[in-house]
C-alpha cells in the first residue's frame, strides 16, 4: 500500500482533490493499493510500502507550521517529498529555504544517476513554489533546474525530495518511485 | 446571490469567482467548488480570437443563459485576444471581481493544460488570490462518467481536429459519445474530455441550474475537421 500524505490545508477540501488526488489516480492506475492521511497523522499503516507526501497551493503555507510527523522518523522505506513535502524533508535535515517563487514549465537536468530518473538526463517539469531550498551535505543533489536544485535523496535511505511535481507530464517518475516500493 | 456553502468544522467558506467558458468543464468545477465554498460569480471572457489558446468561444455569450440558471451574477469581459494582451484583461477581469464582490479565489476547470493552468496562477499570485483546479489531472473516464451520472447535459459545440466531422456538431455527451470516444481515441491521439482542443462542449443544464437551456435553432459552420455549432436561438425552460 502506499500512503499519500496530503500536505494541504485540511480546511479547504479543494486543494486535496488539486494535489493529493492525481496522485491517488496514478498509483490506482498502476495497480497499487493507495490511501490519503492528512500532514497531520500519528501513524503510519502496517501494510505501508512507501510514501508520498504531496505539494500544495500557493498561498497555502500552513504545512511549514504543522511540519512532517514525527511517525516517519522511524520509517526507512522509499519516500518521496514533492514540493511542499520536499521542503519539508529538505528542513528536517538541515536545509533551509529562500523565497523563489516559479509557476510554469522548467528545464531539469539530472546531474547524479539515480533510479528514480532511470537514465533520462534532460526533460521539462512543472513547478509551482513560493520557495526554493538549500540542502545540506546530508542530502544529495540529484537534479537542478537553472535556478535552483529540483531534486535530491538522502544518502543513506531511499528518502527523496522533487520541487518539480511530477504527476504533472512526468508520471514516468512516480512509476519509478513505485518500482522502488515492490522491491 | 451565490449558494449555501457546506464550510468545514464551521470555516467560513471562501468566495469564489469561477471563469465560464460555458463548457462543460468549467461548470463541473464551478459545482465541485459550490460543495465547500461559496461561488459569488462567474468571469466570462469575450475572445474576438476564434483561435484563442485561452478562451473558448463558441457560443461564449450564452454564458448569460447559464448564470441566469444558477443565478449568479456574471462579470462579462471583452478582449481582443492578442496572445498575451488576452491575460492583462483577464487580470483587469479578476481585479473587478475582487472589488466588486469581494472574491478571494479564483476556480478554473484546467485538466491538463500547463499552459492555460500557468497564466491563470500567476495572475492570481500577483492579487495574492487562491487558485483552485478542482478537476486538476482528474481520471478522465471516470469524469466523464461522473458528469453524466449527476446531471450535466452538454452538447459538443465545436469541434478541431480528425476524426470529428460535422455530423459531431450539436451531438449531446452521453454515454454512447464516451463509449465512442473510448473506441477512438488512441488511434487519433485524442483526449477524452477534449483538453487538448479537440472539441468544445456548451452546458445547457447542470445540478445546480434551476432552469435548463433549450435550444430552438442552431446552425452549423464546418471546413476539414473545424466546426462550431452556432447557437442562434436558446432559453431558459422549466426542468
Amino acid at each position: 500500500m502506499i500512503l499519500i500524505i496530503d500536505c494541504t490545508r485540511q480546511d479547504i477540501p479543494l486543494l486535496t482533490a488539486e494535489f493529493a488526488r492525481p496522485l491517488q489516480t496514478i498509483i490506482q492506475t498502476a495497480e497499487f493499493e493507495t490511501s490519503i492521511q492528512p500532514l497531520k497523522t500519528n501513524s503510519l499503516p502496517g501494510n505501508t510500502k512507501g510514501i508520498i507526501i504531496s505539494g500544495t497551493a500557493l498561498l497555502d503555507q500552513q504545512f511549514l507550521q504543522t511540519g512532517l510527523p514525527s511517525c516517519l522518523e522511524k520509517w526507512d522505506g522509499p519516500l518521496l517529498g514533492i514540493c511542499a513535502g520536499m521542503q519539508l524533508l529538505a528542513l528536517k535535515s538541515g536545509g533551509m529555504l529562500t523565497h523563489g517563487e516559479k509557476i510554469g514549465m522548467t528545464d531539469v537536468t539530472v546531474v547524479s544517476e539515480d533510479p528514480l530518473f532511470s537514465g533520462n538526463t534532460l526533460f521539462s517539469a512543472w513547478e509551482l513554489h513560493q520557495s526554493e531550498v538549500r540542502i545540506p551535505d546530508s542530502l544529495q543533489v540529484l537534479a537542478r533546474s537553472s535556478t535552483t536544485v529540483q531534486a535530491f535523496r538522502l544518502k543513506n535511505k531511499p528518502r527523496y525530495g522533487t520541487l518539480f511535481h511530477p504527476e504533472v507530464r512526468n508520471e514516468w517518475i512516480i512509476h519509478n518511485f513505485l518500482q522502488m516500493c515492490n522491491r | 446571490m451565490g449558494h449555501p456553502a457546506k464550510g468545514k468544522s464551521g470555516q467560513k467558506p471562501m468566495k469564489l469567482a469561477v471563469l465560464l467558458s460555458g463548457g462543460k468543464d468549467s461548470l463541473y468545477s464551478c459545482w465541485q467548488a459550490m460543495k465547500t465554498d461559496e461561488v459569488v460569480c462567474f468571469i466570462t471572457i469575450q475572445s474576438q480570437n476564434t483561435e484563442s489558446y485561452m478562451f473558448h468561444t463558441p457560443n461564449i455569450s450564452l454564458t448569460r443563459l447559464q448564470a441566469e440558471a444558477a443565478d449568479i451574477p456574471l462579470i462579462e469581459w471583452q478582449t481582443t485576444g492578442e496572445k498575451e494582451a488576452e491575460l492583462d484583461d483577464l487580470t483587469q477581469a479578476i481585479h473587478f471581481a475582487v472589488e466588486t464582490y469581494g472574491v478571494e479565489g479564483i476556480v478554473t476547470g484546467a485538466i491538463q493544460s500547463v499552459y492555460q493552468a500557468a497564466r491563470v496562477q500567476r495572475i492570481c499570485a500577483k492579487q495574492c488570490l487562491w487558485c483552485f483546479n478542482p478537476i486538476w489531472l482528474c481520471n478522465q473516464e471516470q469524469y466523464m462518467h461522473d458528469l453524466i451520472n449527476t446531471g450535466f447535459e452538454a452538447i459538443i459545440a465545436g469541434v478541431f481536429s480528425a476524426p470529428f466531422d460535422e455530423t459531431w456538431l450539436g451531438k449531446t455527451i452521453d454515454q454512447s459519445f464516451i463509449s465512442c470516444l473510448l473506441k477512438i481515441k488512441d488511434k487519433y491521439c485524442i483526449s477524452l474530455t477534449g483538453e487538448g482542443g479537440e472539441y468544445e462542449s456548451f452546458v445547457c443544464d447542470a445540478p445546480f441550474f434551476s432552469k435548463k437551456i433549450h435550444i430552438s435553432s442552431a446552425k452549423t459552420d464546418y471546413h476539414n475537421h473545424n466546426g462550431r455549432y452556432l447557437i442562434e436561438n436558446a432559453e431558459l425552460v422549466r426542468k
